[in-house]
């Protein structure tokens, strides 16, 4: 088994950039892009209309950090976030599924990127919260920190005291413009929490995406801008199912979207067989709210 | 002068008349409104600065067909926002011009945005002068021209009985081909239109979409 820091350096807080049209810093920042880094993998995998057909729909993407300390690996799930997004209203919703929640198929939820890829790991997430996933994403180890320093690094507010070897982290409160090894670390850190753990560290991934965002949109690079973007992103990016057109109207949209229209919330569990934790009753309330607009009115 | 002459000449002395007074009454006949009918304007547009993203390094220039319909669209799109006044017209015109889903958009809170309706009606010669207009291009690992963002900056003048109206549409339009021809598929455009006692749909101020940020801004 891997080490638990390995398995948690791969969260999602990458992805998140990418939701976010992340990769608009990239041609502020990048002179030469450096050609072969792959930064993440982004794959249509349902069968409902894409954004670029309906664009006022709501919508669903797996954003999935894997454990992979090898580029284009395909590593444990140990990061699993699926996003509403409501383009209509401009609101999204991050729903935060711990690595450890019980899958319907039986198993952690984690275990079944690493045997399906994404359309194994989404097809156990549909189950889950009755849902359609249109796009699901996913970055490994040496993507997520090739990206997040690529961009310029990610501004965000640490609120309380982390400071955890096994992690790497070391920070204060404060504000601070985190590298992709240092956005690692704070992504990863469970051991500031002995109570929540895991819990914790799981909505800590979705406040780092919702920081990538607001990182991100401070750019402000507008539709030219956004052409330069996805013609660097595009270098950087494998996609399946979907083309650069469809790539570029999703990040104009989610460079539309306010950080503050934003919510993140953690998909309520307890405890499960073996070190499993079960998805919790009142989670089905939760994802009946998310499915029906990709916003929660309830919750 | 024959009988018959007479009796002709006097049928035809009434059917000028009632002609004359049919025109008088009935709306949207007569000649004196037919002679207000908007003429639709020639609108010349030409590319200002072009620049071609390509991910595989080609091609290095925008290819001749892709500049040329694309800015077929775009003047069409101009000749159509500002001169056509009516809804139907209005959306028989632009359908061909939009994709699918950029039209869905017209029935909702964009269409004040992209069209011109309710202005008073032109009395003379509309005219349209549009900056030159840059382009930037995206293409992919193939070198095909998949996008195209265009920088629009044009003044559509309009004369009418209260003087003139001019309607000012700057912004970005974006284009991907779609059926043989280059459609429009977005657009970021603020609008402003100027002029005498316009109505509550055609003031200067324009209401705003949902996710705009901007008054009188558009973002798709």
């Amino acid at each position: 088994m891997k080490s638990p820091i390995v398995r948690l350096l791969t969260l999602v807080t990458t992805l998140g950039l990418v939701l976010a049209g992340g990769v608009t810093a990239a041609w502020l920042t990048l002179a030469t892009p450096a050609q072969g880094a792959v930064w993440f993998k982004v794959q249509r995998v349902g069968a409902s209309a894409s954004f670029t057909d309906a664009p006022t729909t709501p919508f669903f993407v797996l954003v999935l950090g894997n454990d992979s300390r090898e580029a284009g690996g395909q590593g444990l799930g140990d990061a699993e976030h699926v996003i509403g997004v409501n383009p209509a209203t401009g609101d999204a919703t991050i729903l935060d599924v711990p690595r450890d929640t019980e899958a319907p198929g039986g198993g952690k939820i984690n275990s079944y990127h690493p045997s399906g890829g994404l359309p194994a790991n989404v097809a156990q997430l549909e189950r889950m919260m009755g849902i359609d996933i249109s796009y699901a994403m996913t970055t490994d180890f040496p993507g997520f920190v090739a990206m997040v320093d690529d961009i310029g690094g990610v501004d965000i507010d640490v609120t309380e005291p982390m400071v955890d070897s096994d992690s790497g982290t070391d920070f204060q409160p404060g504000r601070y413009k985190m590298s992709g090894e240092s956005l690692l670390a704070y992504s990863r850190n469970r051991k500031s929490y002995p109570a929540a753990g895991d819990r914790q560290r799981t909505v800590n991934q979705g406040t780092a995406i919702i920081a990538a965002l607001a990182t991100l949109r401070a750019q402000n690079p507008g539709p030219v801008g956004t052409v330069r973007l996805i013609d660097i992103l595009a270098r950087h990016v494998r996609t399946e199912g979907m083309g650069l057109t469809e790539l570029y109207d999703l990040g104009r949209l989610a460079l539309s979207i306010d950080p503050a229209k934003v919510r993140n919330v953690l998909v309520p569990t307890g405890a499960g067989s073996g070190t499993n934790l079960s998805v919790a009753p009142e989670a089905r309330d939760l994802f009946a709210d998310f499915a029906d607009d990709a916003t929660l009115q309830s919750h | 002068m024959p009988p018959t002459l007479r009796r002709a000449g006097r049928i035809a002395t009434a059917l000028v008349g009632a002609l004359a007074a049919g025109a008088l009454v009935l709306p949207g006949t007569g000649p004196a409104l037919a002679a207000k009918a908007p003429k639709a304007p020639k609108v010349a547009v030409t590319a200002g600065d072009v620049k071609v993203y390509a991910v595989a390094g080609k091609p290095d220039a925008l290819p001749d067909a892709v500049r040329t319909g694309v800015l077929a669209t775009i003047a069409a799109y101009l000749k159509t926002a500002g001169t056509t006044q009516a809804p139907t017209a209005a959306d028989t015109a632009l359908a061909p011009l939009m994709t699918a889903a950029a039209a869905g958009r017209l029935t909702g809170t964009d269409r004040v945005t992209l069209l011109d309706e309710g202005l008073p009606t032109a009395t003379g010669k509309v005219k349209v002068a549009s900056a030159p207009v840059g382009l930037t291009a995206l293409a992919d690992d193939g070198g095909a021209i998949v996008l195209v963002t265009a920088g629009l900056d044009a003044t559509t003048t309009i004369p009418t009985a209260k003087g003139k109206v001019k309607v000012h549409r700057k912004g970005s339009l974006v284009l991907v081909p779609d059926a043989g021809t280059w459609k429009i598929q977005g657009y970021d455009l603020a609008v402003e239109r100027v002029g005498k006692k316009l109505g509550p749909t055609a003031g200067t101020t324009v209401p705003a979409a949902p996710t705009t940020t901007t008054p009188g801004t558009v973002t798709r």
